[in-house]
């Protein structure tokens, strides 16, 4: 098989899982072996992946063989390369929770075949070459987020799923409408074809400004920005803890790497515009965010603000927009996946050691679990940036980005958002595992399964995380390289648009 | 004609943004249906209406008959009528459920009801 | 709705519905129809069917199926014993009698949701064609020669097979799950 067939296999694999995983409705356990398969593979195909294209550049492959600007292109460079490899290394650390914590009725209600086709969505958002197919993917993996939100039907999950559902039909909208606006406009679809049009000297090229606003309110719910935020502390925080990590921890990123995507490819000549606006919206939003989640006393709330704090970083890269801050916002991305995950699935422990996600109703766990407490502390610290865990090189390349390009206010603040992080987590740290524990009365278990598989999981993640923080090198290496080629769109359109490189 | 379906389409889109804030939850599947009709609408007058034949070329020639109507913003249409069904069908029984759960239609009543 | 002629009436009308469901299937290659339209037709036999009879009515005669078995006696042979399976299985299906204590049953139920899982893997499987033989997923590949209704076949042809299976299976989970209470 030649290289550029590998693109469908991240598709395929997750999509067949589903299906076999279907078939064996019946017998969970089989289920999680098809899954955990799966997941295997999944990993080494993103490593062979990655591999590929960096050393052969950027990967197409056209579906149905219909040349580039009329077919469906899969495109892969080293950006939805790494994030693929992320999502599917937190994909197996989330699948090893899930496995053992998750409640058998949720299982035999399909959480595993959602949890596959969720994945098929996030692979073909990040491989897609095509707007509208993006919508497409987005819309696969938006149908999977909510029924895995729902999926049990509790008071507030139901709450949570419809709000999501209700906001993101309405950014759907958008997404869609804006598409209309792109077709005619410019009579392409193809991002590369797209990308080719706006830099030659087309007539429409003035309203180009109108898509954008369309795409930036769309993703800016999808995404969850500054001003659009609201949905998602009020959803992210009800589905059980296997779900939300992985809702939380991945599914809120995606939004973010389309707009990289999209504004680096096509909205690039309107970002000058846009700029202020941008440069606003990430300090806002990094500052709600953090401000948010001091007035919470919820673990997994406390969790979710800071989600969309973190996505203000993301979105200062972009808003910055030089190479170095770009390959920043990758690189926090990559580090953001891996921490969020896991600092929900230690809530998660926690939870199923004493019972509750509550601030007040929590103390003491440090003197019982005192390696739950480290693994706890380096994730948050992570999160918080110090040096040299991961979450340092990452607002340290926005930082500098950030000076380069003269935005010291933008700079100021998410230094200022970051010693709030620390606060936040400090907080966490004092009232859940440092302060006396407060006399309760005995709770049912709000989390059940085996402790060993967790703790298993959160090891597993954190090697990563450390390894991305000790060993950051090769990392900011490919993220700078990433970099490189959303700026170099030449690269992107040459690789899809050139026959004879597209198979 | 032409000139009133940008207006209809406005028409709708206000209409279901109406109904999808108000707080009763049937008029919420009213909204998310009437939301996802005035997108596809918004499509289609957007995409550029041409009264003319399809775009499927006869036998011989090598371009289709003028003048012919544009096929990729109906093919982007049907792609997005598909999956607004799947949408609206998983919003009606989310819906469903939501009321079964709760006893209620009104939205304000589902604030709140885990305390902490 | 449920009054003896809508009843009676559906029950005749379900297979016709089927039919022309899926003859629009297959002039979907260079007419208006297809596997979405044809899909969502085929439901519509089914939703008229539990409007007429009942959701239990329809699983039981539409997807579910009954095997009858016993445990091999002595004397019986064992072709004797296939027969008689076989001729319960086939025609005593029809008689209403009650088994026996020596015929135990299967129900086999077909659930809307592999409904889905068999249109996926159909439409899969059709993509996978391409990639086997070399080519990018999901290239076209036709069988020479027309079939008079049916016209060509090719993998296009499987692809839409699978969005009518995926669409008959999503229509029917949702009304099923409704018209649960």
């Amino acid at each position: 098989m030649p290289a550029n067939q590998l693109l469908v296999i991240p598709l395929l694999l997750p999509l067949l899982g589903a299906i076999i995983s279907v078939f064996l409705w019946n017998s969970i356990r089989w289920q999680a072996v098809v899954v955990a398969v799966v997941q295997l593979a999944f990993i080494s195909v993103s490593v062979i992946m990655l591999q590929q294209v960096l050393q052969a550049g950027i990967l197409t492959t056209q579906v149905g063989n219909w040349p580039a600007p009329f077919g469906i292109s899969l495109v892969t460079d080293v950006f939805s390369s790494l994030l693929l490899l992320t999502t599917s290394i937190a994909g197996l650390g989330v699948f090893m929770f899930s496995h053992t914590a998750l409640d058998q009725s949720r299982k035999h209600f399909g959480y595993y075949p959602l949890f596959l086709l969720l994945q098929m969505g996030v692979s073909g958002v990040c491989l897609t070459g095509d707007i509208f197919n993006l919508y497409v993917w987005f819309e696969v993996l938006l149908i999977c987020c909510f029924a895995l939100i729902a999926l049990g039907s509790r008071k507030s999950q139901l709450e949570g799923a419809l709000k999501y559902l209700t906001i993101n039909f309405v950014a759907s909208g958008l997404l869609l409408s804006g598409i209309g606006v792109v077709y005619s406009l410019y009579g392409a679809l193809n991002l590369a074809e797209l990308a080719r049009i706006v830099r030659s000297d087309h007539p429409n090229l003035d309203l180009l400004l109108v898509p954008g606003i369309f795409f930036l309110t769309g993703f800016g719910i999808k995404a969850a920005i500054f001003p659009l935020f609201f949905w998602l502390p009020a959803s992210y925080h009800a589905p059980p803890i296997s779900i939300s990590a992985f809702v939380a921890g991945i599914i809120s990123k995606i939004g973010m790497y389309t707009m990289l995507r999209l504004y680096t490819l096509i909205f690039s000549i309107e970002l000058e515009a846009a700029q202020p606006l941008l440069l606003l919206l990430s300090g806002l939003t990094m500052a709600i965010g953090v401000v948010g989640a001091a007035a919470q006393v919820d673990f997994r709330k406390i969790l979710s603000f800071h989600v969309i704090s973190q996505i203000g970083y993301m979105l200062m890269g972009l808003a910055i927009y030089t190479p170095l801050a770009v390959a920043g916002s990758i690189f926090f991305i990559i580090h953001n996946m891996l921490v969020k995950t896991n600092l929900f699935l230690v809530s998660g422990v926690v939870a199923h050691r004493h019972h509750s996600f509550s601030l007040l109703k929590l103390g003491g766990v440090y003197l019982r679990h005192p390696t739950l407490s480290f693994l706890f502390l380096i994730s948050a610290l992570s999160l918080a940036g110090l040096p040299p865990l991961s979450g340092f090189w990452g607002k340290l390349m926005l930082a500098k980005g950030g000076f380069e390009a003269g935005h010291y206010l933008l700079v100021g603040t998410s230094l200022c958002v970051s010693l709030v992080t620390l606060f936040s987590m400090t907080k966490i740290w004092n009232e859940v595992f440092w302060k006396p524990r407060p006399r309760q009365l005995k709770q049912q278990p709000v989390v059940t399964g085996k402790s060993y598989i967790m703790y298993l999981s959160i090891i597993y993640l954190l090697v990563f995380i450390l390894l991305l923080g000790v060993s950051a090198e090769p990392v900011i290496q490919m993220a700078k390289l990433s970099a490189d080629q959303l700026f170099n769109s030449e690269i992107y359109i040459d690789a899809v648009l050139n026959p004879e490189r597209a198979n | 004609m032409e000139i009133l379906l940008p207006f209809l389409t406005g028409i709708l889109f206000s209409v279901s943004l109406y109904f999808i804030l108000h707080r009763h939850l049937f008029k919420l599947i009213l909204g998310i249906i009437l939301f996802g009709l005035a997108t596809n609408l918004f499509l289609f007058v957007v995409g550029g209406m041409t009264r003319g034949g399809i775009a499927i070329i006869a036998q011989g020639n090598d371009l289709p008959s003028e003048p012919y109507a544009d096929p990729v913003p109906q093919a982007l249409l049907l792609t997005a009528i598909v999956i607004g069904f799947g949408i609206q069908a998983f919003a009606i029984v989310l819906i469903k459920r939501v009321y079964q759960t709760f006893k209620s239609n009104n939205l304000d009543d589902l604030n709140n009801n885990e305390k902490i | 709705m449920r009054t003896l002629i809508f009843a009676t009436a559906i029950r005749m009308l379900t297979p016709v519905f089927l039919a022309f469901s899926i003859y629009i299937l297959f002039r979907g290659h260079n007419h208006p129809g297809g596997g979405f339209i044809g899909g969502l037709i085929g439901s519509i036999a089914f939703v008229f069917h539990i409007l007429g009879l009942g959701t239990r009515q329809t699983a039981k005669s539409y997807f579910s199926i009954t095997f009858y078995k016993y445990d091999r006696k002595p004397h019986h042979g064992t072709i004797r014993h296939a027969l008689r399976l076989l001729r319960k299985n086939l025609d005593r299906r029809k008689q209403k009698e009650k088994p026996k204590s020596i015929w135990n049953y299967y129900l086999l139920r077909l659930r809307p949701t592999y409904l889905m899982a068999v249109g996926l893997l159909v439409a899969v499987a059709s993509g996978m064609v391409g990639l086997v033989l070399g080519k990018p997923f999901m290239t076209a590949y036709w069988v020479e020669g027309k079939i008079p209704v049916i016209g060509s076949l090719g993998t296009p042809l499987m692809f839409d097979a699978g969005v009518y299976l995926l669409v008959l299976g999503m229509v029917l989970k949702m009304v099923f799950t409704i018209s649960k209470d």
